[in-house]
């Protein structure tokens, strides 16, 4: 198997889940109980001629597969609809918020993996001892922990309690306003600090044991042997030989982070009332927004599904038996 | 007989091997305390989770508050002064304007007031006071009040019904505390029986007394020294004398005066001052339920495709395994807030989403199991003999394949718990009549835990969730490795 068919091959699986998300959406929504123009009729009382002008102006009167045509065409188009709450375009409310999400969850998976990975390797080296058994409980206790809930506890006791970082938002608010944009950037990532702290410490919690044992695993391996029998410091066995044995498998670990940290971000900047996706989502609960439910939901499928992608392509270009072909 | 010995034998055996694991151990206590919290729920709290409200001041401490913070030693637990007991059992008094026209006596602990106008041409004012004291050696509450239930009956068109509180401070001041004028429809609601509450927070109220509208601002004022406070409760009879004999009869089945305290329970209140360890008990049930449930179904599906899959082998197996694939990158969370937000459905639902979203890795583990059980030599043996498929799958396959289940059943419990723990606080697939432990968290973040800084009401139900999965992890890992001992962890 050859690079370009492995990308070839990739691309087909992304685009086709892609395009189950959108269909699962296009489902789900038309399942919904009630009529979604039964609302208006019963609102304002319409003659059968306003009705079918109604379904008509919606193109509720075409067939369903010629809805479910339109539905596609306007999502890749990033049209989305009137906000039930704003009655601003729900693409422009998501354009406003998505960058603050990609900030949050860049930095927590990034910083979740290098996290892990050191923390794993560490620990595994230190096998037995004190400092394994703390991490290990610790990584338990920490993956068992709701996310929301020690994004609470930090909020609560360090935010309100102590007063060390801000409670709300992502910038401090207008009669705070910095011109200088590396002031801008220093209020925004002291915004920033305590949900990614919550975020990254229960993402990595998780992960750490799974690190530990892939090392652990390589470990036991003839080449580390060899390594050892030749002299090379246990340092460099660990941090050259050891981790290049497990970047594969440390490369799915990060694309399956990336769900779980998109997941973990709804919850957190809704604790934290980051302007993000996530509080977006609980916003357009409480409201049944559900033209905004739809786009978000399509605009995190769609930064799973991608992110996903270049995490293949990463472990693509790692991996020797797809650059060189053969199994 | 010998197959049930044989089953009890190795139930015995199980548990001399789980006996062993110190974080089984640990797991199982930790769940079945929780256990026993759901199931006796009504008898480990008297109170409604929802229903019960203002069962103290809103938001108060726990009760031992004063333990870990002496600063708060000195706040108010609940105080009910009942006015009419106190009145009539000598600790108050009860006096009464003119005792040839008024006529009380006591029933079943509530008083009854009779007023008469023999003749039908008396006029003026008639009066029964009650009067009671208490000590009062706390800080200020956040709200207190009076309760009124009482009955008017007779010829109430003869009369008019008229009621004030007052009371005295320490130092001698005189505060007044509320008067009938200030409730509308007094009258009304005292002749049908309703309950009438009077809360020193009531913004109404401070706009009667012309107080400013902080809603502690009447309590601080009222309770800012310590010592013997005096309360008088009068009722005031004025007779219209229209010229035929009439009379008017008043039972008070309950009169108090309540200081809502600022500490209570277990783990204190919420803003609607319900108890929260009441809520936690509660909140165990669905939790449990959740987790339970959505752990046997997930499990169910996926040995079901995992023993099909690995059993049939050939397209089946190809067909289910990338179809599998696919429901595993799938981002779950989103998925699950849109369809239970859109479908509603409640637990149900959720439940569903869990197992339908859920079953997709653990089948691809079953299956590989499956895989290398199907190449054994007494499987091999057993088709030989003419075993059919049935069969084979249920005598040979299935028994060998459940061990991994029931590790798997404990281990997908935590994610299912932590997940609808997060809806929950997300506001999505909720039942008002259902407090789980993540809607408490939902309550706490939207009405002000932070603001007041009621860690109380923010520790519990997450350290509950957590010690709940965490069981569940510590149960999974001592069952992995008793019963897969090949997949032994280091």
């Amino acid at each position: 198997m050859g690079v370009k068919t492995y990308i070839l091959k990739r691309t087909a699986y992304s685009v086709a889940l892609i395009f189950i998300v959108v269909t699962l959406n296009f489902i789900i929504f038309r399942l919904m109980p009630g009529d979604p123009y039964a609302v208006m009729i019963e609102k304002y009382i319409m003659t059968p001629e306003m009705i079918e002008a109604t379904l008509r102006k919606w193109g509720l009167d075409r067939p369903i597969w010629e809805q479910y045509y339109l539905y596609i065409v306007n999502l890749f188009q990033f049209r989305f609809g009137l906000s039930h709450r704003t009655y601003e375009p729900v693409e422009n409310e998501i354009l406003a918020r998505l960058p603050n999400t990609l900030a949050l969850v860049g930095t927590s998976v990034i910083a979740s993996t290098i996290l892990r990975v050191l923390i794993g390797i560490y620990t595994a080296s230190r096998r037995g001892r004190l400092v394994d058994s703390i991490i290990v409980s610790a990584s338990v206790v920490l993956n068992s922990i709701p996310t929301f809930w020690f994004g609470m506890l930090l909020l609560l006791f360090l935010a309100f309690d102590l007063g060390l970082f801000p409670a709300h938002g992502t910038i401090t608010p207008p009669p705070y306003t910095p011109k200088d944009p590396w002031a801008y950037l220093l209020d925004y990532l002291w915004h920033l600090a305590l949900p990614f702290a919550a975020l990254t410490a229960i993402i990595t919690g998780g992960g750490v044991i799974r690190t530990r044992n892939l090392v652990l695993d390589s470990l036991s391996q003839d080449y580390v042997i060899t390594a050892r029998a030749k002299g090379i410091p246990e340092r460099d066995v660990l941090y050259k030989h050891v981790f290049k044995n497990i970047q594969l498998p440390i490369v799915t670990q990060a694309a399956m982070s990336i769900a779980r940290c998109v997941g973990g971000a709804m919850t957190t900047e809704t604790v934290f009332t980051w302007y993000g996706m996530g509080r977006y989502t609980f916003e357009s609960i409480s409201n049944l927004d559900y033209p905004a439910l739809q786009g978000i939901f399509f605009v995190i499928c769609l930064l799973v599904i991608t992110s996903n992608f270049i995490c293949d392509m990463i472990y693509g270009f790692l991996d020797p038996r797809v650059k060189y072909g053969g199994e | 007989m010998v197959e049930k010995r044989t089953l009890w034998k190795r139930a015995a055996d199980f548990w001399d091997k789980y006996k062993r694991s110190k974080f089984g151990l640990l797991g199982l206590a930790i769940l079945m305390s929780f256990v026993f919290m759901a199931v006796f729920a009504p008898f480990l709290t008297p109170y409604d989770p929802i229903l019960d409200r203002d069962l103290a001041g809103w938001l108060a401490y726990p009760e031992w508050i004063g333990l870990i913070d002496p600063s708060k030693a000195g706040l108010p637990p609940n105080i009910r002064i009942p006015m009419v007991k106190q009145a009539i059992q000598g600790e108050g008094e009860m006096i009464v304007s003119n005792s040839s026209l008024i006529k009380t006596f006591v029933e079943d602990g509530s008083l009854i007031v009779e007023v008469v106008n023999p003749t039908g041409t008396l006029r003026g004012k008639e009066s029964i006071t009650l009067i009671s004291t208490f000590e009062y050696q706390y800080d200020p509450p956040r709200t207190f009040g009076i309760s009124l239930w009482g009955n008017l009956t007779g010829d109430t068109e003869d009369f008019i019904l008229k009621a004030k509180f007052d009371l005295t401070k320490p130092n001698g001041e005189k505060v007044k505390v509320w008067e009938s004028g200030y409730t509308a429809g007094f009258l009304g609601r005292i002749k049908s029986g309703q309950l009438i509450d009077v809360r020193s927070s009531s913004p109404v109220l401070l706009l009667m007394l012309g107080l400013p509208p902080q809603r502690e601002y009447f309590a601080k004022k009222v309770f800012s020294e310590k010592g013997l406070f005096q309360l008088k409760a009068t009722f005031e009879f004025t007779m219209l004398g229209t010229g035929k004999p009439s009379k008017l009869r008043l039972i008070l089945h309950h009169y108090q005066f309540i200081v809502y305290g600022r500490r209570f329970g277990l783990l204190g209140t919420d803003d609607m001052a319900r108890d929260i360890f009441t809520q936690i008990v509660y909140g165990a049930r669905i939790s449990l339920m959740v987790g339970i449930a959505a752990s046997l179904t997930t499990v169910g599906l996926s040995v079901l495709v995992g023993v099909i899959a690995g059993y049939m082998g050939g397209k089946t197996d190809e067909a289910l395994m990338r179809f599998a694939d696919l429901v595993m990158v799938l981002p779950g969370l989103p998925l699950m807030i849109v369809i239970a937000s859109v479908l509603g459905g409640g637990l149900m639902m959720i439940v569903l989403l869990l197992s339908v979203l859920g079953w997709a890795g653990s089948s691809r583990n079953i299956r590989a199991f499956v895989l290398s059980i199907k190449e054994m030599s007494y499987v091999e043996a057993s088709r030989a003999k003419g075993a059919g498929s049935w069969r084979i799958i249920f005598k040979h396959i299935l028994p060998s394949v459940m061990p991994i289940a029931y590790a798997n059943l404990a281990l997908y419990a935590p994610l299912a718990i932590t997940t609808e723990a997060e809806l929950s606080y997300l506001g999505v697939g909720g039942n008002p009549f259902l407090i789980s432990w993540g809607k408490m968290l939902q309550y706490a973040q939207t009405r002000g835990a932070f603001q007041y800084n009621a860690w109380w009401w923010v520790i519990p139900p997450g350290l509950c969730i957590a010690l709940l999965s965490l069981s569940f992890i510590l149960i999974g890992h001592s069952l992995d490795e008793i019963l897969n001992p090949r997949l032994r962890r280091r």
